[in-house]
């Protein structure tokens, strides 16, 4: 559960060659597999959604490799595709299941207590069902910083936020969170 | 609050969430062969050219620039007269080689001032012709 990947001119270049693009592919899915399940997994909460999800994110990243210049950061393109894949999905669920915001926030706590891939940290997944329960922008700065330890400078390329601005929705998410746990006390 | 703030950190960074055995190696394999091609992300492969391909640009402008010496060719012969002699036209140089052609046609046009002149410059004079007398012309 690491930062964003580093970036590697090598492959930015063979991401470019037509010759070498396939195999460069190849290569950023072994890079980045990981850090993006989790990202959008933390978003999500079932295994399941989140493995669909991440097929769809490199599938819709491969059939755009073309229009990826080298202007952003590689791995900032794929956490914006990953992360539009995620909320469009969430967003598709609440439509489709004909709930609110609010609704989809129990669902998804619901989820992560049914959640079969777990190891066991009953701190962990109540700290997850408390995030759950922030709403969506919040969930993902909270995800990013705390568990992925990024840059607000990194996230905020990603969200297209001012950096002062993710301060600040990090420090309510946490706020949110420790009057959760308050609550639940 | 500091018991709040203990959850943070006594959850150490750690979701909890674990995936199933070999996920993340059958998912990247997976992922990977299941990519459609894109042919159209290739290098357009170049057929080597034939020597015509080769030779036509080479050939188009020789045959541009002959058909301007032929248009220009045409314009002139249209627009410009004759410029050759007389005398160098079969016809009238047979003509004028004809001693009769000459008395009757060339010579008959002279004025009898230009015929005087004549003999004057081929050292004839007047008093030497017994027939009639110039002086008086």
């Amino acid at each position: 559960m690491a930062s964003l990947p580093a970036e590697n001119p090598e492959l930015i270049e063979r991401l470019r060659d037509p010759a070498t693009v396939a195999a460069a592919f190849a290569d950023v899915i072994d890079i980045y597999t990981e850090p993006l399940y989790w990202q959008i997994r933390r978003m999500v909460q079932s295994h399941d959604d989140t493995n669909d999800l991440l097929q769809n994110t490199f599938m819709k990243a491969w059939q755009s490799i073309e229009n990826f210049r080298g202007d952003a950061r590689l791995s900032t393109w794929l956490y914006k595709i990953a992360i539009n894949e995620a909320i469009t999905f969430l967003a598709r669920e609440r439509r489709r299941a004909n709930i609110s915001i609010d609704d989809q926030e129990s669902a998804l706590v619901a989820t992560i207590a049914a959640d079969e891939y777990v190891d066991g940290n009953d701190l962990a997944v109540k700290l997850r069902q408390a995030v759950a329960q922030l709403p969506e922008k919040q969930r993902l700065v909270f995800n990013m910083k705390y568990y992925d330890d990024m840059k607000y400078e990194d996230m905020s390329s990603i969200l297209g936020t001012s950096v002062g601005a993710l301060k600040a929705s990090y420090h309510l998410a946490v706020k949110k969170i420790e009057n959760i746990f308050k609550i639940s006390d | 609050m500091n018991n709040n703030k203990n959850i943070l950190e006594g959850a150490n960074h750690d979701d909890g969430m674990t995936v199933p055995p070999c996920y993340f190696a059958d998912f990247k394999q997976k992922m990977a062969q299941s990519l459609p091609a894109r042919p159209e992300l290739q290098a357009p492969v170049v057929a080597p050219r034939s020597r015509w391909q080769r030779l036509r640009p080479y050939v188009y402008l020789a045959a541009m620039f002959g058909g301007i010496w032929c248009m220009l060719k045409l314009f002139t012969m249209l627009t410009t007269t004759s410029a050759t002699p007389l005398e160098s036209n079969p016809v009238i140089a047979e003509a004028l080689a004809n001693d009769q052609f000459v008395n009757e046609y060339v010579i008959s046009d002279l004025s009898q001032w230009d015929l005087y002149d004549e003999f004057i410059d081929s050292g004839i004079y007047p008093d030497s012709l017994c027939c009639g007398d110039l002086s008086n012309l």
